[in-house]
């Protein structure tokens, strides 16, 4: 199964949305990079992109109380972009975990890229199966690991997210491009700053750290920050999301050099 | 923690990943009511035979119970004489004997014989021979025969003298009118109003 993880499609780091044009218009000469040249019988084969957290941008958005239907909840979440980015949330395309009472994770993706995603199936004979950020693809892959209260670390590439749970309950989601792998002092510090801008309801005592995800620098601790820690690598991340009829996976690290 | 639905491949809902239990459970389920509809097609059509067999059974007793059936009596008509032979009959049958025959006991005397009565019902009289010494006894009898009982009036219709009597009676014929019944039952039952209008 070819799967495209760790290649270096992208290296800005502080401009996603240029890094995304960027990447759309990088992504049709992937083709011939393929080790299998599509044939008959690479026809029908689905693609599955997990995307870096970097590219996509996700927050979580609390629904306003007497809220009616899928159609507020989009608005709701699109208001919410536009007040956390300071752009309007036209360009980007918006899905999220929806819910009418409880705050739930809104993630968007720059149109440009998903249309280019969508042109290289097309142009490959794939059928596009699911493009989702990296946090998503960890977190449902981690499923009852996750900590009901705490943190939910996630290092893809040169990107952490960092997902504060509380009551069975995603409270804060926030992600992190790092200019450099950190070490484990860096990583301490980036959490206890991260502790510091979370809701104050969140219960340190009784807080578990876990760190999952891909990247090669995610912290071997059993305790960090006065928290219980234990660390989760899914290397094997490719293959626990897709199947293994897929014909491509394409793991947009975005690893910078 | 609950799986993130957060995809951007928006998917139609009958492709949406779902568990392999619950995907186990829609084919179950599926199975079951495919089995049921088959079932149902099954009866519905054994039931349409049923009913389309029975319809035919009933129209077969119908054309059946109609074959056997005798046609209908024709309608009774009389002719004029057959009618008229039933209303003498019913009159014969309605002759008020016992108060004709009170009627004649109580003015019989020594000097009149009575020798034949005989009823007329269609014209509602007695026919009436006798014998009597003479004329005047032949009329006080009738003065009283008419105004007995059942009787509206008697007159005489022959009168002779029996010459071979050696006492040489006056033999009469009278008639003697029946008054008009009161009671209904006395009337004929079958008096059509053509054979009423014929008299």
């Amino acid at each position: 199964m070819p799967v495209l993880a760790g290649q270096v499609l992208v290296a800005e780091e502080r401009l996603p949305a240029s890094a995304s044009a960027a990447l759309a218009a990088a992504l049709p000469g992937l083709t011939g990079r393929q080790p299998e040249t599509p044939g008959p019988a690479a026809r029908n084969r689905s693609l599955i992109v997990t995307v870096d957290d970097g590219l996509a941008r996700s927050f979580v958005v609390t629904p306003p109380r007497g809220t009616r239907g899928l159609r507020e909840l989009r608005a709701t979440a699109a208001a919410r972009f536009a007040t956390l980015y300071g752009a309007s949330a036209d360009d980007w395309l918006l899905v999220g975990d929806w819910h009418a009472r409880v705050p739930f994770i809104v993630s968007g993706l720059p149109r440009v890229l998903y249309q280019a995603l969508q042109q290289l199936a097309l142009t490959n004979g794939w059928r596009l199966d699911s493009v989702s950020p990296a946090f998503v693809r960890v977190w449902n892959g981690l499923g009852a690991s996750i900590p009901a209260n705490g943190w939910l670390l996630v290092g893809f590439g040169s990107t952490l997210t960092l997902l504060a749970t509380g009551d069975d309950r995603i409270a804060g989601l926030r992600s992190l491009r790092l200019p450099a792998a950190p070490d484990l002092a860096a990583l301490e510090t980036l959490l206890e700053q991260e502790i510091l801008r979370a809701p104050a309801q969140l219960e340190r005592g009784r807080q578990a750290l876990l760190w999952a995800g891909a990247a090669e620098w995610l912290p071997v601790a059993t305790s960090l920050a006065g928290m219980a820690s234990r660390t989760i690598a899914c290397r094997a991340l490719a293959s626990n999301a897709g199947e293994a009829s897929t014909a491509g996976q394409l793991a947009l690290a975005g690893r910078s050099r | 923690m609950k799986p993130l639905r957060i995809d951007f491949v928006e998917r139609p809902p009958w492709c949406l990943p779902t568990s392999p239990r619950a995907r186990a459970t829609l084919i179950a389920l599926a199975t079951v009511l495919l089995l049921l509809g088959v079932a149902l097609a099954w009866t519905a059509l054994q039931l349409g035979r049923e009913l389309e067999e029975a319809s035919r059974a009933i129209a077969w007793t119908r054309q059946e119970l109609f074959a056997r059936t005798p046609p209908p009596p024709p309608p009774l008509v009389l002719s004029e004489r057959q009618l008229l032979a039933i209303n003498s009959a019913i009159g014969q049958l309605n002759t008020p004997w016992p108060a004709m025959l009170d009627g004649f006991e109580s003015v019989a005397t020594a000097d009149i014989a009575l020798l034949q009565i005989e009823p007329d019902n269609r014209r509602r009289l007695v026919k009436g021979v006798a014998e009597a010494r003479d004329h005047q006894r032949m009329l006080d009898y009738l003065a009283a025969l008419g105004s007995a009982a059942p009787f509206a009036r008697a007159v005489v219709t022959k009168q002779e003298i029996n010459e071979q009597d050696p006492n040489r009676p006056l033999r009469f014929a009278f008639e003697a009118l029946l008054a008009e019944p009161a009671a209904p039952a006395a009337t004929p039952a079958v008096i059509p109003a053509r054979a009423r209008d014929g008299q």
